[in-house]
C-alpha cells in the first residue's frame, strides 16, 4: 500500500510540481526512483515578505517514509542546519504535531506536510522548544532573533540561489553575504 | 393392551402421564447438574467446569436415576403423577438387572457411543490422509458418520410410536421391558381417550419423516442424475442460478469476493458519485468497495479499516468512527 500511494503521489508531483502552486516549494522528489521511501524537498522564503525571520533562505529536508506510509507519519529532517525554536539545531529534528503519530493523519501528503513546515517556519512556537536557546531570543529580542537566524543562514550558506534550484553548497565562488535587511552587500570573489 | 377392569393389575400409564413424568424428571436433573457442577467448582475451579460440560451431565443423569430407580424407589417426576415401573406384561415389578441396564443405556452409553466415535472418527481422518485408498475402515467411516443420521430416524419413529401407543418413552426402556404403569387404579376407558390427543403429534413426526425421506430420495436422483450429466456433456458447464447442493454453495461462496467488488475506475459502478470524489484519499488511487465513516467521507474499504484499527476518527474530519460504524457502498 505505502508504496502504490507513494507512486500515486510521485506522479501527481511530476504532473503538477508543488513548487507552481507554491513558489516557496522548490523541489519534493525521491532521492532516486529505485527507492521509492527515500524523498528530498528544497523549501525556501525567498522575500522578506515571506517571513521577516527567515527571508532569502533555503532549506534542504530529507524524508525518510516508513513501510506503514500513510498509517505512519513520515519522518522529515532539516538537512540543512537552521535557528528556530521548534527544530533542532545539530541534528535538524523538527517539533511539529502533525509529523507524530496521534495528529497524523493519512489524509495528508508530503506536500502538505512540506506546507505545514513552512509556516512553522513563519509561526515559531516557542512554548514547546526544540532549541531553548532560539526560543528565548525569539519571545524576549525578535529583532536579535532575525539577526541570529540570518547569521546562521549566511555562517551555513543557506540563501536562495536564484540561478539553480538546488541549494547552495559554500564554495568561495559563489558565497554571497547580505545585511538583515537581505540587501546584498558583496560577493566574495575568491 | 389393558385388561378387563375388574382385574386387580394396575392400569398402563397413557402417553400424557409419562411426559409430564419426564418433563418434571429433566427439571430435577437439571438441578442436580447444577449442584454437582458448584461441587466440582470448589474442588477443581471454573475451568474444570468449561471442559468437561458434558461429562458433568452424564453423570448428573446417571446419579439422579441410580439414586431412584435402581434402589427400587421412585424418581421425583414418577412420584410427581403417580406412575410406577413394572415389566412388560404389566404382573410384576422390573428386576434389578433390567433397571441396571436400563440406567447404563440411558445415560452413559450415548455418551460413550459419541465419545467412541469422535475418537474413531479423528484417527481414521489422519489415516485416510496418508493413503487416499479406499479401505474397509474408510467404509467403516462412512457407514458410522451416518450413525447419527439413522439413530435419529430410529429414534423419531419411537417417539411417534409412543405418541401412538403410549408404551416406552425411549428405546432403552423398550429394550429393558421397563413400562409404566399408574400407581392408583383408573378406568382404562378414560386413559385411552386421553392419549387420543397425542396420536396427531405422532402423526405429525411420520409426516415430517416421509416429506425428509422424500428429499433425501429426490436429491439423490438429482445426484445420479447430474452424474449421468457429467459423462454426457463433460464440458458443459452448469450456468443455473439454483442451488443444487452444498458444492455449488461453496464455489459460489469462494467466488463471492471476486465477483461483488466494487472498483470505482470502472464508470459504470455507483455512477452516482461524481468524478472528483471517486478517488480514495488515502491511496489516491480509484476507490476500491467504496466504505462511509460516519461523517460521510468516502474511503476505500481495506484503506479506512486499517486506519481506523488504530485511530477510531475519520482521517479527514476527525470525527469518532469505529470500525463497526464503516458502512460499505453497494
Amino acid at each position: 500500500m505505502a508504496e502504490r500511494r507513494l507512486f500515486q503521489e510521485y506522479n501527481r508531483y511530476k504532473k503538477s510540481p508543488p513548487s507552481k502552486s507554491n513558489p516557496q516549494i522548490i523541489s519534493l522528489n525521491p532521492i532516486s526512483e529505485d527507492n521509492i521511501f527515500n524523498w528530498q524537498a528544497i523549501i525556501s522564503k525567498p522575500t522578506k515578505k515571506d517571513n521577516p525571520f527567515y527571508y532569502g533562505g533555503q532549506w534542504k529536508l530529507s524524508i525518510a517514509v516508513s513501510r506503514q506510509y500513510p498509517l505512519e507519519p513520515p519522518v522529515i529532517k532539516f538537512i540543512t542546519p537552521i535557528v528556530h525554536p521548534n527544530i533542532n539545531l545539530k541534528t535538524g529534528e523538527i517539533c511539529l504535531d502533525i509529523l507524530k503519530k496521534d495528529a497524523w493523519s493519512p489524509a495528508w501528503n508530503l506536500e502538505h506536510l512540506l506546507v505545514a513546515i513552512l509556516m512553522l517556519l513563519d509561526s515559531p512556537e516557542p512554548d514547546s522548544p526544540l532549541n531553548i536557546d532560539a526560543a528565548n531570543l525569539y519571545r524576549h529580542d525578535p529583532v536579535g532573533f532575525q539577526s541570529m537566524v540570518q547569521f546562521n543562514m549566511w555562517k551555513v550558506g543557506s540563501f536562495v540561489d536564484v540561478k539553480k534550484s538546488t541549494p547552495t553548497t559554500i564554495t568561495k565562488s559563489n558565497q554571497v553575504i547580505r545585511d538583515v535587511s537581505g540587501s546584498k552587500i558583496r560577493a566574495i570573489i575568491a | 393392551m389393558s385388561s378387563n377392569p375388574n382385574s386387580r393389575q394396575l392400569p398402563f400409564a397413557d402417553a400424557a402421564t409419562i411426559v409430564r413424568a419426564h418433563q418434571k424428571d429433566a427439571y430435577f436433573e437439571s438441578i442436580y447438574r447444577t449442584y454437582l457442577q458448584d461441587f466440582f467448582q470448589i474442588l477443581h475451579g471454573q475451568r474444570f467446569i468449561n471442559s468437561y460440560p458434558q461429562e458433568i451431565t452424564v453423570l448428573a443423569k446417571a446419579l439422579y436415576l441410580s439414586l431412584t430407580t435402581l434402589l427400587g424407589a421412585r424418581t421425583l417426576g414418577e412420584e410427581y403423577v403417580d406412575l410406577i415401573y413394572v415389566n412388560k406384561t404389566g404382573k410384576r415389578l422390573p428386576r434389578l438387572l433390567p433397571r441396571i441396564g436400563f440406567i447404563l443405556s440411558y445415560a452413559v452409553l450415548p455418551y460413550i457411543v459419541s465419545k467412541i466415535f469422535k475418537s474413531f472418527k479423528s484417527s481414521s481422518e489422519e489415516e485416510s490422509k496418508k493413503d487416499g485408498s479406499i479401505s474397509i475402515k474408510q467404509w467403516l467411516i462412512r457407514m458410522f458418520s451416518n450413525y447419527y443420521k439413522v439413530l435419529d430416524v430410529i429414534l423419531n419413529v419411537h417417539i411417534a410410536l409412543f405418541y401412538f401407543k403410549g408404551e416406552f418413552y425411549s428405546l432403552s426402556k423398550r429394550i429393558f421391558g421397563l413400562r409404566y404403569a399408574f400407581g392408583h387404579n383408573k378406568d382404562p376407558q378414560k386413559v385411552q381417550q386421553q392419549s387420543g390427543n397425542y396420536s396427531l403429534l405422532g402423526g405429525i413426526i411420520i409426516l415430517q419423516l416421509f416429506v425428509k425421506s422424500l428429499m433425501a430420495l429426490k436429491s439423490y436422483n438429482d445426484e445420479l442424475v447430474k452424474k449421468g450429466e457429467k459423462t454426457n456433456t463433460a464440458t458443459q458447464r452448469d450456468n443455473g442460478t439454483r442451488i443444487h447442493d452444498i458444492n455449488t454453495l461453496q464455489t459460489l461462496s469462494e467466488n463471492f469476493e471476486t465477483d461483488h467488488i466494487i472498483d470505482l475506475s470502472d464508470e459504470s459502478q455507483l455512477p452516482y458519485l461524481p468524478e472528483n470524489s471517486r478517488n480514495c484519499m488515502l491511496c489516491l488511487s480509484p476507490m476500491v468497495n467504496p466504505s462511509a465513516a460516519i461523517c460521510g467521507h468516502i474511503f476505500c474499504w481495506d484503506c479506512i479499516v486499517d486506519w481506523i484499527r488504530e485511530h477510531p476518527e475519520c482521517p479527514l474530519c476527525r470525527q469518532q468512527c469505529a470500525e463497526q460504524n464503516l458502512l460499505p457502498l453497494r
